[in-house]
């Protein structure tokens, strides 16, 4: 038996031209809003939802749900916190968006004795920064 | 109307097999309906057909081609034509035939204003229409007589791909 054969392979200066004006973050931008189009309408199906059923739910026409699942959707931040919100799917996550708070705390600590010396500790650190986590420890400390 | 598919390798990936059509009088030039849609339209609509092909290389590398991205019913009922999904800003429109969501021939098409409410009130639009209402038909007939068939994961046509009626 023979193999089926495969249709024949098409190239052209055209096409080439064409796909090789396309940068890689253009690429990457309609890839993300196809890739978040199916995450979307997974979701929705997920919920056991029709077009209709999920344009009533949030309060859309089915046109704009169809641009939504279209791949070409740019969608504001308000939008998918709703769409999140409305078939409980994560399409924002601000766990990857923690930033670092940096405060600047600076440890003074007096020992004062009365009658025999004063003396002052200024400690080597001026922002928590500057130390890893579980790092500072109580050092015994001489007095002079 | 006499035609071959081919496979566009630049679209093509593991997620979906992306073809046009050659038709016999373009067989000089080798050039598909697509690439004549690129060549009328890339002047006046650069960055929608630029957008138009980004889609397609996303298609068929990363989401095959799922319904929600077409309009189906962009012939007459039950012909498998459809169109890829024009924004209301935009105003280019591509037809196509899916075959399940790993399998998708692209034709031509042309510029449809939104104040034009039906493809048939502009001649090119409704003979680009006619061209991939004929090839879905004859695919159809290939496919029911196992003449063309689908891989095992369904991305890709196996057969014959010359539609010609004098050979």
């Amino acid at each position: 038996m023979t193999k089926p054969k495969q249709a024949q392979s098409h190239t052209s200066k055209v096409l080439d031209a064409l796909v090789n004006e396309i940068t890689p973050r253009e690429q990457a931008r309609t890839d993300n809003r196809m890739l978040l189009a199916i995450k979307i309408d997974d979701a929705r199906k997920a919920k056991g939802w029709t077009q209709q059923v999920f344009a009533k739910e949030m309060g859309q026409q089915p046109s704009v749900i169809s641009k939504w699942l279209s791949g070409t959707h740019n969608f504001t931040a308000d939008t998918m916190w709703d769409i999140e919100e409305k078939l409980g799917v994560e399409l924002i996550s601000l766990k990857e968006r923690e930033w670092k708070v940096t405060r600047v705390v600076e440890y003074k600590i007096t020992v004062q004795s009365p009658g025999l010396f004063t003396t002052e500790y200024v400690s080597p650190y001026t922002s928590l920064s500057d130390v890893e986590e579980n790092t500072i420890e109580t050092k015994p400390y001489k007095y002079g | 109307m006499n035609f071959r598919i081919v496979k566009l390798e630049k679209f093509s990936g593991s997620e979906a097999s992306i073809y046009s059509v050659i038709l016999e009088e373009d067989e000089p030039e080798q050039k598909t309906l697509f690439e004549y849609f690129v060549a009328e339209n890339i002047t006046n609509h650069r960055e929608e057909v630029r957008d138009i092909a980004s889609r397609l290389i996303t298609i068929g590398t990363k989401t095959g081609a799922r319904d929600i991205f077409f309009k189906d019913h962009e012939g007459r009922h039950g012909d498998g034509v459809c169109a890829l999904f024009d924004n209301p800003d935009k105003n280019l429109r591509l037809y196509c035939i899916r075959f399940g969501k790993g399998i998708l021939v692209i034709g031509g098409g042309g510029h449809k204003p939104k104040s034009m409410k039906a493809f048939q009130e502009s001649k090119k639009l409704t003979k680009e229409n006619d061209y991939m209402r004929i090839v879905s038909t004859e695919i159809e007939n290939r496919i029911r007589e196992k003449e063309i068939t689908y891989s095992p994961d369904g991305t890709e046509l196996l057969g014959e791909f010359k539609f010609y009626d004098h050979d």
